[in-house]
C-alpha cells in the first residue's frame, strides 16, 4: 500500500501531502524534509526512480519543478506505482489544462479532490482517466 | 487585518520576501481565523476561514484549533461545506486523536444520504482517517453500501472496508462474503477495489484465504480477459488496464502461496502473460515483473519458474535503470529456490555491480553474495575483492563480513583461504569486524577447520610484513598482521634454512622514525612504487626481512600517530615476542631501546606494556622470558562457525518458516506426563516475584489448549505406562526428540532485525529446555542498546545470560542463551519484548513465540 504521498518543488515546499498511515505532526515534519533531501539530490539521468526510505521504498517522477513521489511498501510493484504516478499527474493535467506548479499553490483543496478520486486508503481506486475527469466534473458543479 | 478570500492569502503569502515575513502574515491571520470562529458562527465564514487554514497548514504551521470547526463544517447540509469539512477532517486531525469519534455521527448519517456524493464523500474520509473504533461503529453501513446501485460507492466502500479491517482486523469475517461479487464486478474501479479487500482480507482471516482459493478461477477469467479485449479507457502503453491487471496477478500470488492447487490453476494464465505481454515500455515490464515474481511466489510449474527467472535476467541488461533495480531485488529471493536458473544470469550481475546508480551497485552486490556456493566460490570472491576497492563505504563492512563469511565457508585449502582474507584484509581492513578478524587469526594458527602448515604460515607472514611496509591505514590489517609478525617471527626472518642473524648498527632515533621506515622497501630490488594497487592477478607481495627490519617495523608502527590503540598495543606485544624468538643480543637490545620510547607514553595501558616488557626483557626475568613469550597454543574456545543466511538474509527466513510449519500435534504429546504438581506450583510460586512484570506480559495470553497440570485427565490409569516409557525413551541420548537444534523464525522487522531461537536439550535434563536466541541484523544500520526481556507461564522458569553483545554491526549477529525449565512438560511460551537503537532511532517490539513442535517440549 502507499504509505504517504509527497508533492514538493525544487525548493522542498510540499505543495501536496497525503498520509495514509498515521504520523504525528513532528514525524510529518521530519519525512517531508528527508524526503525532499533524499530525492532532490539523486541524479535524474543515471539513477532509477527508486530509492530506499527507512523501511519502504520512493518511488518518485520529476515534472518540470516538481516531485511527485509515493512512499509504499518494500513487496509492492515499483514499476507499476511509477505508472500511476504518471496517471496522477496526466489527470490533474487534463483537469487543469496544462497544469503548473501554481496551479497547485491555488486550488490545492482541488487536488486533494482528483487525489482521491484516484487514490484511497493507500489504494489505487479508479484507473480510467475519463471515469475519474467527469466525476469531478460533476463534483465541482455541485458547487 | 484579516484577508477576506483564500485567494487574497495566498498571494499575501507568495509576496513575502521573507520567511519572517510570511511568519508574521500567516500569525496575523491565524489570530484572525481564530476570533472569527468565536464570534462569527455561520458556516459561510467557517467555508473560507478552514480553507484559509487547510493553506496555512500546508505551509506547515499548526493549525490544530481549528479541528472542530472542521467537524462543524462536516455536518452543515450544504455538500460545498461538508466537501471542505471532511478535506480538513482528513488533514488536520489524525486516527489516534480521541476527537475523531465525534465525526462518527456526521459520518453515518451522510452513509445514509440520498446523494451518492454525500456518501462517497463519507466512505472517503472513513477510507482516509478511520481509526479502529470508527471503523467497528460504521462497518454495518460500508457492508451496506458495497450493495449499492452505483460502482461509485461499491468501489469507496470497498476501500473503506480495507481501511476498517487494517485497523480492526476482527472485522475481516463480515467483509469475506462479499469479494466473489466485487471481483465479478462489471466496473474496473469496483474490480480493483474488490482485488485490494481480498488481499487484504486474506492477510488476516484463514477464511477469507480459502475464499480465495476458490476465487482463482474468477481472477484467471479476469486476467485472460483483460488480455484479450482493448478498451480504450483503461488502456496504457498497448496494454488494457495494467493497474489491474498488475493488482490480480498480486492476489493470484497471495492465495496460491502454499496451495498446489490454486498455483495449477493459475499456471496457464501467468505462462500466457509472461509469453504475450512485451514491448518493452514500463507498463509492459510492471507486467512482466509481477507476473515473475507471483510465479516464484507460488508453487508453479518448474518450466514456467525457470520461464520468470530468464525474463528477469533479461530484464538486467535492460537500459533503464528502473528494470534492472527490480529485476536484481526480485533474484536475490528467486535464488534459494531456483539456484541453477539464476546462477545462469551470474556475469551480468556482476557487470551491475559496476552500476552508475549507487542502489543497483548495492542490490548487484548483495545478490552476488547470495549467488556464491562451493562451485563458483573463486571467481566469485575475485569479483567481489575486485569490487571492493571501488564499493561505497557503508557498504564495505557488509562486504568484508560476507566475504569472510564466503571465504570461510566455500574455500576448501587453506593456502588460499589465507590469502584471499590477506586480501580483504589489505584493501579494507579498516571496515574488518574484529570478530572475523580473530576468525582469521585463529586459522593461522592452527585452530581453523582446515589444516595450515608453517608453509602456508611463512607466506601469510612474510606477506604481512611486505602489506605493512606499504600501508598501515587499514587497521585490522595492522591489528592481524603485527600479531602475525611477533607471533611467527621465526619464521618470518629465518626462511625455513639457517636462522642468519644480520650485524646491524645500533638504531639511533632516526632510524626508528615512523615515515623513515615505513617509507622504505624491504630490500632494495622491491623498490617498485609503494603505492601501486594489488592487482589480482599477480601474487601477493613478500618480504624476507631480517630481524633489524622487523624491529624497524614494529617500532615504527608503535609509534605511528595513525594506527589505532589495539594496533599499537599489539606492534608492542609483538616486539616482546620478537625478542623470544630471535636469541641475539643486538636484536634485543634494539627492541629494549623501542620499548623506552614508550616507557612514558601518556596512554596507560600503553605505557604499562612498554614497562613490562622491558622489564621482561631485562637480566632479572631472563629465566622466565623464554615461556612468557613463547608461541600461543590454539584458541580452546569453541568457534561460531558462519551461517550460509549470512550470505543471503532471505535465505534465513525461507528455511525458518519451512521449519515453523510443524505437524499436527498428535494425541500422545497431547498426554504428556503432568509431573509432580504441587513441586511445580512451589516452583512457579518462588519465581513469582523474581518475573513478576514481566509475567504480566503473559495475563493477557490465550489460554493453554491442554492445561498439562489438570488433574481431571481422563486416561490416567492407562496413560501412566505410557509416560514411564515416553520419559525413558527423552532420557536416553540415543532418542533425540525431533525439532532440536534447528532454528525457528521467532521475529523480523522491517529495520532488518531478525532473532531465530533455536532449542537444545541436554540429555541428563530433559525438562530443561537450552534455547539460543540469535539476534541477526541484516539492515543498513548498526543495532546499539539491544536488550531482549523474555517471560514464560507460570509452570515454567527462567534464565536469561545478558547477550553476547549489544550492539551489532550490518549483517553480523550476537547470541543470547535462555534456559527453561519446565517440570511439568507443558508447551513452552515465550513472552519477548524487544528494544534496540538503530541509527539513534529507538525501536521496542512485543511479540510472542510458542512454536516449537511438541516434540521439542
Amino acid at each position: 500500500m502507499i504509505r504517504f504521498i509527497f508533492v514538493q518543488n525544487r525548493q522542498g515546499k510540499t505543495r501536496l501531502e497525503k498520509w495514509y498511515g498515521s504520523y504525528g505532526d513532528q514525524e510529518k515534519q521530519k519525512l517531508k524534509a528527508e524526503v525532499h533531501r533524499t530525492v532532490a539530490s539523486r541524479d535524474q539521468k543515471h539513477q532509477s526512480n527508486f530509492v530506499e526510505f527507512h523501511n519502504n521504498r520512493i518511488v518518485y517522477r520529476r515534472y518540470a519543478g516538481l516531485f511527485f513521489c509515493f512512499c509504499i511498501d518494500t513487496n509492492d510493484n515499483e514499476l507499476a506505482y511509477l505508472e500511476a504516478i504518471h496517471l496522477f499527474v496526466e489527470v490533474l493535467d487534463a483537469y487543469h489544462g496544462n497544469v503548473c506548479e501554481l496551479d497547485l499553490v491555488f486550488n490545492f483543496y482541488l487536488v486533494y479532490a482528483v487525489l482521491d478520486e484516484m487514490i484511497l486508503a493507500g489504494e489505487i481506486q479508479e484507473t480510467s482517466r475519463s471515469v475519474i475527469l467527469s466525476r469531478l466534473e460533476h463534483l465541482n458543479n455541485l458547487e | 487585518m484579516s484577508f477576506f478570500r483564500l485567494k487574497d492569502l495566498i498571494r499575501a503569502v507568495r509576496v513575502c520576501k521573507t520567511a519572517a515575513d510570511e511568519r508574521s502574515v500567516i500569525q496575523r491571520e491565524s489570530a484572525a481565523i481564530r476570533t472569527s470562529f468565536k464570534e462569527a458562527d455561520t458556516h459561510d465564514a467557517r467555508y473560507v476561514n478552514i480553507q484559509k487554514l487547510l493553506y496555512i497548514y500546508l505551509l506547515g504551521f499548526p493549525v490544530q484549533f481549528g479541528q472542530l470547526e472542521c467537524l462543524k463544517l462536516a455536518a452543515s447540509a450544504r455538500f460545498s461545506d461538508k466537501r471542505v469539512g471532511y478535506l480538513g477532517v482528513t488533514l488536520l486531525l489524525d486516527e489516534k486523536q480521541e476527537i475523531l469519534t465525534l465525526l462518527t455521527n456526521s459520518l453515518k448519517t451522510d452513509m445514509h444520504s440520498a446523494d451518492d456524493y454525500v456518501v462517497g464523500l463519507a466512505l472517503c474520509t472513513l477510507a482516509n482517517v478511520g481509526s479502529a473504533a470508527v471503523a467497528n461503529d460504521l462497518v454495518d453501513e460500508v457492508e451496506r453500501l458495497l450493495g449499492s446501485g452505483r460502482s461509485y460507492v461499491r468501489k469507496k466502500a470497498a476501500l473503506a472496508a480495507v481501511r476498517a479491517v487494517r485497523r480492526s482486523p476482527e472485522l475481516a469475517a463480515g467483509f469475506v462474503g462479499r469479494t466473489r461479487a466485487l471481483l465479478g464486478d462489471k466496473h474496473h474501479g469496483v474490480q480493483l477495489a474488490g482485488v485490494a479487500l481480498a488481499s487484504e482480507l486474506c492477510a488476516h482471516s484463514q477464511e477469507a484465504l480459502d475464499e480465495g482459493r476458490r476465487l482463482v478461477p474468477v481472477v484467471v477469467r479476469q486476467v485472460r480477459a483483460l488480455l484479450g479485449a482493448a478498451s480504450a479507457e483503461h488502456e496504457v502503453g498497448g496494454i488494457n488496464d495494467p493497474f489491474l491487471l498488475a493488482a490480480c496477478l498480486r492476489l493470484l500470488c497471495v492465495v496460491a502461496r502454499g496451495s498446489q492447487e490454486a498455483a495449477d490453476e493459475a499456471n496457464d494464465v501467468l505462462t500466457q502473460v509472461a509469453t504475450q505481454v512485451g514491448g518493452g515500455k514500463n507498463v509492459a515490464t510492471a507486467i512482466l515483473y509481477e507476473c515473475a515474481v507471483t510465479v516464484l511466489g507460488i508453487p508453479s510449474s518448474q518450466a514456467l519458474r525457470v520461464l520468470a527467472i530468464n525474463l528477469l535476467g533479461t530484464f538486467l541488461a535492460h537500459a533503464d535503470n528502473n528494470v534492472r533495480y527490480v529485476a536484481l531485488a526480485t533474484l536475490a529471493t528467486a535464488v534459494i529456490s531456483e539456484a541453477p536458473a539464476v546462477q545462469r544470469h551470474r556475469a551480468t550481475v556482476v557487470r551491475c555491480m559496476a552500476d552508475p546508480d549507487s542502489s543497483i551497485r548495492r542490490r548487484a552486490v548483495d545478490l552476488g553474495f547470495a549467488l556464491i556456493n562451493a562451485q563458483n566460490v573463486r571467481p566469485m570472491v575475485g569479483d567481489m575483492l575486485r569490487v571492493l576497492p571501488h564499493a561505497d563505504v557503508e557498504l564495505r563492512p557488509s562486504m568484508v563480513h560476507r566475504l569472510a563469511a564466503a571465504i570461510a565457508l566455500f574455500g576448501d585449502d587453506a593456502a588460499w583461504r589465507v590469502e584471499r582474507m590477506l586480501r580483504v584484509l589489505s584493501v579494507a581492513g579498516a571496515h574488518v569486524a574484529s570478530r572475523d578478524l580473530f576468525k582469521f587469526v585463529r586459522l593461522v594458527a592452527g585452530g581453523g577447520d582446515v589444516d595450515v602448515d608453517d608453509a602456508v604460515r611463512r607466506r601469510a607472514v612474510r606477506t604481512c610484513f611486505a602489506l605493512l611496509e606499504r600501508d598501515v591505514s587499514q587497521d585490522k590489517m595492522v591489528v592481524g598482521g603485527v600479531w602475525l609478525i611477533g607471533e611467527y617471527a621465526d619464521l618470518l626472518v629465518a626462511g625455513g634454512d639457517t636462522e642468519q642473524p644480520q650485524p646491524h648498527a645500533g638504531l639511533d632515533g632516526d632510524d626508528l622514525d615512523i615515515l623513515g621506515a615505513l617509507g622504505r622497501p624491504a630490500s632494495p630490488d622491491a623498490a617498485q612504487p609503494q603505492t601501486a594497487p594489488l592487482s589480482l592477478d599477480a601474487e601477493l607481495p613478500q618480504a624476507v626481512p631480517t630481524a633489524s627490519e622487523v624491529v624497524r617495523l614494529l617500532a615504527a608502527i608503535a609509534r605511528s600517530p595513525v594506527v589505532s590503540r589495539t594496533a599499537r598495543h599489539m606492534s608492542l606485544t609483538a616486539l616482546a615476542k620478537v625478542a623470544g624468538r630471535i636469541a641475539d643480543a643486538a636484536v634485543v637490545a634494539s627492541i629494549r631501546q623501542a620499548l623506552a620510547a614508550h616507557q612514558r607514553a601518556m596512554d596507560a595501558e600503553t605505557q604499562a606494556r612498554a614497562a613490562e616488557y622491558s622489564a621482561l626483557l631485562g637480566q632479572a626475568l631472563a629465566g622466565v622470558r623464554a615461556g612468557v613469550v613463547e608461541r600461543m597454543p590454539v584458541p580452546e574456545y569453541a568457534d561460531v562457525a558462519y551461517e550460509e543466511y549470512v550470505l543471503n538474509p532471505a535465505a534465513m527466513r525461507m528455511k525458518a518458516l519451512t521449519v515453523v510449519r510443524r505437524p499436527a500435534l498428535r494425541p500422545e504429546d497431547l498426554d504428556a506426563a503432568p509431573a509432580l504438581p504441587g513441586a511445580a506450583a512451589q516452583a512457579a510460586a518462588s519465581k513469582r516475584e523474581v518475573v513478576e512484570d514481566l509475567l504480566n506480559l503473559m495475563d493477557d495470553a490465550p489460554p493453554q489448549p491442554q492445561p498439562p497440570q489438570s488433574p481431571q485427565s481422563p486416561p490416567a490409569a492407562a496413560d501412566s505406562l505410557a509416560d514411564l516409557l515416553s520419559s525413558a525413551a527423552t532420557l536416553s541420548p540415543a532418542a533425540k526428540p525431533s525439532g532440536l537444534d534447528t532454528p525457528y523464525e521467532a521475529y523480523s522487522d522491517p529495520q532488518g532485525v531478525l532473532i531465530t531461537l533455536t532449542p537444545s536439550k541436554q540429555p541428563s535434563a530433559p525438562h530443561v529446555l537450552d534455547v539460543l536466541v540469535t539476534f541477526y541484523n541484516s539492515g543498513d544500520s548498526a543495532v546499539e542498546a539491544l536488550a531482549l526481556l523474555v517471560a514464560v507461564p507460570r509452570s515454567q522458569k527462567l534464565q536469561i545470560s545478558p547477550p553476547s553483545s549489544q550492539t551489532i554491526t550490518c549483517g553480523s549477529s550476537a547470541t543470547q542463551n535462555v534456559r527453561v525449565a519446565n517440570p511439568t512438560r507443558s508447551p513452552v511460551r515465550l513472552r519477548m519484548k524487544l528494544t534496540y537503537e538503530a541509527a539513534g532511532v529507538p525501536h521496542e517490539a512485543m511479540f510472542d513465540f510458542g512454536a516449537f513442535p511438541a516434540s521439542v517440549v
